[in-house]
């Protein structure tokens, strides 16, 4: 299973996220910010980079742990997800998004803004620690729940021999599980060239 | 949307005012399930979008002037109707040409 953890700049809540749930932050208590500043990613994605996912490692059940920034647009990713998914017939039971961006604070926004919009990085990312910190149990729980949903999931699937699993609830909600109808089996046929993107030509 | 003479199937995607995003999401998605991305070709076929279809676009949203925006869509995709014909000829041929 892949999961993805998903927030605005996939800089802060994300980051934070997808680290406590490798077990590379506490869960017990808020770590201070030298900690926050060891964690890859942290407050480092540039605007040009979002979009992108990024791996951050495989935690103690195998699951393969992502992060990626969608702006203010889950829809995209989900949609994105669901309808490439459904092209190349990649199971829905293979990945989970998970909406970090529940869990943020005016006070992680503010600084994040000045940090990485504005470029103040010496006066937002004091800021950005400080609202982490006090969003940390918050992200903490939502990652509890996240590993909970999986375990479940895994349970489940092994019960019932990977029966489809439930349709999954999409917009601003904690997670987002594609509906399993769109599962094509067999659908990986394709044989056209390589042609990623079409530089067009102008007239004239 | 269907399939074309070579058999490759034809989908559309709205992006919504996001231009690099969805491509990286689309990269990165083709990465992690080790799809090779010659299995794709994305083709952005709204760089060329004029005054008359940002226009019809805005006024479609708004009620009364709804039947003024579908004219205006409409001169829009008959002003840019020849390079939307030569852009879908030169990936298909380039298509067909691959695939030869």
């Amino acid at each position: 299973m892949k999961v993805i953890y998903h927030c605005y700049g996939g800089t802060h809540s994300s980051v934070t996220a997808a680290a406590i749930h490798l077990g590379r932050l506490p869960e017990d208590h808020t770590p201070g910010a030298e900690m926050f500043l060891q964690i890859p990613l942290y407050d480092q994605q540039e605007a040009c980079e979002h979009g992108r996912i990024f791996f951050m490692g495989i935690d103690e059940y195998g699951h393969e742990v992502y992060l990626t920034a969608r702006r203010n647009r889950p829809v995209i990713l989900e949609k994105v997800f669901a309808g490439l998914a459904e092209i190349f017939g990649v199971p829905a039971s293979s990945y989970c998004l998970v909406n970090a961006m529940s869990q943020v604070n005016w006070i992680m926004m503010f600084g994040g803004f000045l940090s990485r919009r504005l470029g103040l990085i010496g006066v937002g990312r004091p800021i950005v620690i400080m609202g982490t910190r006090v969003a940390y149990f918050k992200l903490v729980k939502l990652v509890k729940k996240t590993k909970e949903n999986l375990r479940a999931d895994g349970e489940k699937s092994s019960l019932l021999q990977q029966q489809p699993l439930s349709r999954g609830c999409s917009g601003r909600s904690h997670s987002y599980r594609p509906a399993s109808g769109g599962e094509r089996p067999g659908c990986r046929q394709f044989s056209e060239p390589a042609i990623f993107e079409y530089a067009r030509r102008r007239r004239g | 949307m269907g399939k074309d003479g070579h058999g490759n199937e034809i989908y559309a995607l709205s992006i919504k005012g996001e231009r690099g995003m969805p491509y990286r999401l689309v990269e990165s998605f083709l990465r992690i399930n080790k799809i090779p991305r010659s299995n794709l070709l994305m083709v952005d076929s709204g760089v060329g979008d004029n005054f008359y279809l940002l226009a019809g676009r805005f006024f479609n949203r708004s009620g009364f002037l709804a039947p003024l925006g579908w004219f205006l869509t409409y001169t829009g995709i008959k002003k840019l109707y020849g390079e939307l014909t030569r852009l879908s000829t030169v990936v298909r041929d380039g298509l067909g040409k691959s695939l030869d």
